[in-house]
């Protein structure tokens, strides 16, 4: 039994007029200590599968362990605990409160595990230096820029230091260098901290840190990198470190 | 723009933000609901009023009145069809009456009037010489068809007419009604209260034979003055010359004083509307200026932005204000409806409502203004130093934006402008409108500064508490949507302020008029009256049942009292004469000016009055002056001993000796009988025994003291009923707009929620941040309202006794204020509770699809 992510014949089809096959029977793997790059063309189900994993979503069928535990199986406030002791989350869309800084953002990752203000406010601000932010600490979200703001979404995922980090499209917004160390940050922490790693990106940069990457299209997950990702030149010559 | 085009985006703006439109919609709605309501209740008893006068008084100029109900002699109309300057005059006999039916018992003005009576012009009487000749000349009344309906006649046999009771000087006579007249003949006036009989006849059932009360003169063209001095010097200072229309203008003074503190009421409520409606357009100003930024980006030129926010709210204010009208229509018919009983007995009210069409588009035009005004805030970002979509660079949720120093800015102007309304009101009481409406700005512009003051302290005292994390969630979302925040805010404040000091103020106003009601009438423990509904001034021949009275086991002592109505000036005066013997000649707890004890002492000496301090700033005296009264028997001078509050009636009252007014008056007839019972009986226990020593002849009345000050305590609480159905309907509207705003809010920031979820918060967590966010917000706002409403209170406590000169002692009363402030708090919480625990459950695709 593994202490990481274990994803077992994953099913979720979205239903509504027409059925949707989302994901169609997914399984995949994540020790900790392991950063692993999804990739797949949109609307393939990555954001889906991301959120099934997290136990945002229920899947229809298959089951979700984490560290041994079966997550399908939680109830809701074991739910809730894992999501905010176990997990940290990066979404697609990010939300921040408008009209307070970078630092009560982040924290609110935080205040909902029972730390009180005073001390979440401190322990936020090397995770927001260490993302880049370091200048930006007392911004309100209407300051900071796209990639910024992402930044700060980045830190609160990272900042109760989760055993688990799912990350959609967390570099969408930023430019190569900064996406590059992000990814390695992630990498980072991934290998020190022994944290599990799941990163959904289109990013041809991530293949070059991640230990493994996957593709997922039309629901069904495949190893490596898709081939037009492989026809950028760039992204062509940092392809070294995946795995095929 | 082709109008499809603008009814299309507005369609639009419809089915994306239902909630927020029909939110700015019910709050004009109620805020033209308000106004109407309570403008319509005001106009339309004096409006009735002047066309009764009108009705009868026709061409007439001039008129000659008695100075009592006892009138003159009838030979007084040959004398004045004489005089070189009259071309017309006709005489009629009025009296005080009581229209007993089997539905229902009413005062009524019961006027007798001749043949001659045509000849005036009136509307009313015009009829009278030709076509109405043959009814006129029979014994029996004409009754308008409303007042037949309302107290219901009792049919006749077969041949014969219908019957009614009429209740005059203390007699019952079933009389038989000549006709009923409809609308058809009087118009309007077919729901006044006046009853007409032929005069002869209505002598005759006064007992007071060839009498008249008063002459209306027509003179002759362009003699008016010499007519005037004529009658003057017939006169001879024991009737009064005036000119025809002085009835109105006597009944907007008797009013005034109402008038006044409702139109001070109605006031408020208007300001308190107009709020309403601002704040529930203030709601919708971040998504409109989004919305506007969306056009411009889009290509649309500021024209075409500026014609399409003109539309929205031409529609907006349109159907909104009409809708306000209707239940401003339905209010004023219902729980406005009703006449202010205590001034019924003086004058001849219709009970027909008349709505004058101005007021109805005064009331519309003020809605589609006020959502104009409330609607073109969002035009601002068309300034040309603006950019189309600056709206999304400021700070918090895009539009919510209220910078740091503009709130300073309101903060300080919200200090200043309550500092003004202090000065102000402390030095012209009379401004208080401008006061309240300048203190109801002050605390809304205080607003923003305090939201930030609470967050700023909620957050201290929570930064090292974890049990109270779930507070700085909900301290974060109230700073993300300021406008929001400020705009529920106002409404829970501008509700619990108009509800608290409308309330505080009439609260006074009843208890005070109570304790002055106990004073005047707790001198005896029985009354015996003829049961009208007035401040005992309809007089009776008295017989001999004062001596059967005295007769009655268990009765101590009887003693006559005499009341009467005279016009002093252009106030109908409420006279009180007391017998030396009167356990108490003053009412101590009125006095204003003036030592109690020395004037009973002086009063009970005689030649001496106490007089309402408005009468006396009125007629100029001052205690120690000599007041000139114009009584019957001529001016008469007596000395003011002390002034007092108005006692109940607006336009002030006397206080006399009984043996001066019996001397002045020239009458022996008492208006009640105060009676004492013996030590250790009960007042209850002998009201029986008196009723039935009074011969069934006499239609009497006997009442405990306690009944009568309940009888009053009724009469002038209906008055005043409509200041607590408006204060009502204030809390309640308030109550709905906020809940229903806050839901919108909280229905809206489902995709927050879920974030919130998605870094781990559970369900409960997050329920507890949210109503604890409403809660900041609203008790913020609410409990800002109530010390403004207490503030406000006490400003319109001060404006009730020094403007209008009633009982109105200052009463703090902060239970019932807390009460209120509890009220809208515990039922909008409640209202949303379930609503926001709905909304943090919203599962993923269908919040984020929204
Ligand atoms: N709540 C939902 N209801 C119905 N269909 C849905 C729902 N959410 C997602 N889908 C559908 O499921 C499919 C997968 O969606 P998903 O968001 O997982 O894609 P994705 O791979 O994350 O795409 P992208 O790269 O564009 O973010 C899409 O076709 C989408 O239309
Ligand atoms: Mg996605």
């Amino acid at each position: 039994m593994s202490d990481g992510l274990e994803l077992r014949e994953i099913v979720k089809h979205y239903r509504g007029g027409e059925v949707v096959r989302a994901v169609d029977g997914v399984s995949l793997g994540i020790e900790p200590g392991e950063l692993v790059a999804l990739y797949g063309p949109s609307g393939s189900g990555k954001t889906t599968l991301l959120s099934i994993a997290g136990a945002f979503l229920a899947p229809d069928a298959g089951t979700v362990r984490f560290a041994g535990r079966d997550v399908t199986a939680f109830s809701a406030s074991e739910r809730a605990l894992y999501q905010r002791r176990d997990v940290g989350l990066v979404q697609q869309s990010y939300h921040l409160s408008a009209g307070s800084t970078a630092i009560d953002n982040v924290a609110v990752k935080l205040l909902a595990d029972r730390v009180p203000l005073a001390e979440a406010r401190h322990r936020v601000i090397p995770w927001l230096e260490r993302v880049g932010l370091g200048e930006r600490l007392r911004y309100t979200p209407d300051r900071l820029s796209g990639g910024e703001g992402q930044r700060v979404a980045l830190a609160r995922a990272l900042v109760n230091e989760p055993r688990l980090v799912l990350a959609d499209e967390p570099t969408a917004h930023l430019d190569r260098r900064r996406s590059r160390d992000m990814l390695a940050l992630l990498a980072k922490i991934a290998h020190e901290r022994s944290v599990a790693i799941l990163v959904v990106t289109h990013d041809p940069e991530a293949a070059a840190v991640a230990d493994r990457t996957h593709t997922l299209s039309d629901g069904r997950l495949t190893s490596g990198v898709p081939r037009d990702l492989l026809a950028v030149p760039e992204g062509a010559a940092t392809l070294g470190g995946a795995q095929p | 723009m082709k109008l499809h085009a603008l009814l299309h985006f507005y369609r639009q703006r419809v089915r994306t933000h239902p909630a927020q439109e029909l939110l700015a919609g019910a709050g004009i709605a109620i805020g033209v609901a308000l106004v109407f309501a309570v403008v319509v209740a005001n106009t339309s008893i004096t409006t009735s009023a002047s066309e009764i006068a009108h009705g009868i008084a026709g061409n007439a100029r001039l008129q000659l009145d008695a100075r009592s109900e006892h009138g003159f002699d009838a030979g007084l109309l040959r004398v004045v069809r004489s005089l070189p300057s009259v071309r017309q005059a006709a005489g009629i006999f009025e009296q005080r009456a009581i229209l007993q039916g089997t539905r229902h018992t009413t005062s009524v003005a019961l006027i007798g009037v001749d043949a001659s009576i045509a000849l005036l012009g009136g509307p009313l009487t015009q009829d009278f010489g030709s076509q109405r000749e043959g009814l006129i000349f029979r014994d029996g009344l004409l009754v308008p068809s409303g007042l037949a309906s309302a107290v219901g006649l009792t049919a006749g046999g077969p041949g014969e007419p219908r019957t009614t009771v009429l209740r005059l000087r203390g007699r019952a006579d079933r009389v038989p009604v000549a006709a009923v007249i409809g609308s058809d003949v009087i118009g309007k006036l077919s729901g006044s209260l006046v009853v007409v009989g032929r005069r002869d006849y209505v002598n005759r059932l006064a007992a007071l034979p060839d009498r008249l009360t008063r002459i209306f003169v027509v003179p002759r063209p362009g003699q008016d003055e010499q007519a005037r001095r004529e009658l003057e010097a017939m006169a001879n200072g024991r009737l009064t010359v005036a000119p025809v229309g002085r009835e109105s203008a006597i009944l907007t003074l008797a009013s005034a004083p109402n008038d006044q503190s409702t139109s001070l009421f109605a006031a408020i409520s208007a300001l308190v509307g107009l709020l309403l409606a601002f704040n529930a357009m203030l709601l919708t100003v971040p998504e409109r200026r989004r919305a506007v930024a969306e056009f411009r980006t889009h290509g649309y030129t500021p024209r075409q932005v500026v014609l399409m926010a003109a539309f929205d709210a031409l529609l907006l204010g349109t159907v909104a204000s009409a809708a306000g009208l209707g239940v401003g229509f339905v209010l004023s018919r219902t729980a406005f409806h009703g006449l202010p009983t205590y001034l019924a007995f003086a004058f001849p009210f219709g009970v027909e409502q008349t709505v004058p069409v101005s007021t109805i588009a005064l009331c519309f035009a003020g809605g589609v203004v006020a959502t104009f005004l409330a609607g073109a805030q969002p035009l601002l970002d068309l300034r040309p130093d603006r950019a189309p979509d600056d709206v999304y660079r400021e700070e918090g949720e895009p539009g919510q934006a209220l910078n740091a120093a503009l709130r300073r800015r309101m903060g300080l102007a919200s200090l200043a402008m309550l500092a003004l309304t202090t000065v102000v009101v402390s030095i012209k009481p009379a401004a208080t409108i401008l006061g309240v409406a300048l203190l109801a700005t002050s605390m809304l512009l205080a607003l923003p500064a305090l939201l930030d003051v609470v967050k700023h302290a909620l957050e201290r005292v929570a930064r090292r508490r974890a049990r109270l994390n779930m507070l700085i969630v909900a301290v974060m979302a109230v700073r993300a949507a300021r406008v929001r925040a400020v705009a529920l805010a106002a409404t829970g404040a501008v509700a619990v302020f108009g509800s608290i000091s409308i309330e505080g103020a009439k609260r006074d106003l009843v208890n005070g008029l109570h304790r002055s009601f106990v004073e005047t009438v707790g001198i005896a423990d029985l009354w015996v009256t003829t049961g009208g509904d007035d401040l005992t001034t309809e007089n009776f021949i008295p017989g001999d049942t004062e001596a059967r009275i005295r007769r009655v086991p268990g009765v101590q002592a009887v003693r006559p009292y005499y009341g009467g109505l005279l016009d002093i000036g252009d106030r109908r005066v409420w006279i009180v004469a007391r017998e030396r013997s009167d356990r108490q000649m003053l009412p101590a707890g009125q006095l204003d000016t003036g030592n109690a004890r020395q004037a009973a002492t002086a009063l009970r000496r005689g030649g001496a009055v106490a007089l309402s301090a408005q009468l006396a700033a009125a007629t100029h005296v001052r205690v120690g002056d000599m007041l000139t009264i114009p009584t019957p028997t001529g001016d008469h001078r007596y000395r003011v001993v002390a002034t007092l509050t108005n006692l109940g009636w607006g336009p002030g009252a006397l206080i006399v000796n009984a043996a001066d007014y019996r001397r002045d008056w020239n009458t022996d007839d008492p208006t009640a009988f105060e009676v004492d019972v013996r030590p250790g009986v009960s007042p209850a226990a002998a009201k029986p025994a008196v009723q039935s020593a009074i011969p069934p002849s006499v239609a009497l009345q006997v009442q405990t003291a306690a009944e009568r000050v309940a009888r009053y305590d009724f009469l002038a609480g209906e008055g005043l009923h409509r200041l607590t159905q408006i204060s009502l309907l204030l809390l309640i509207s308030a109550a709905i707009a906020l809940a229903a705003a806050t839901i919108a809010a909280i229905w809206q920031r489902r995709a927050a929620f879920l974030d919130y979820r998605y870094q781990g918060y559970a369900t409960r967590q997050l329920w507890s941040a949210l109503l604890i966010e409403s809660s900041i917000v609203l008790i913020t706002g609410c409990a800002l309202g109530a010390a403004a409403g207490l503030y406000g209170h006490l400003l319109l406590g001060r404006w009730l006794r020094l403007t209008t000169g009633f009982p109105a002692p200052f009463d703090l009363s902060l239970l019932a204020s807390i009460g209120t402030f509890g009220i809208v708090v515990a039922a909008t919480l409640l209202a949303i509770a379930p609503w926001s625990y709905r909304a943090v459950r919203t599962p993923p695709g269908r919040a984020e699809l929204s």
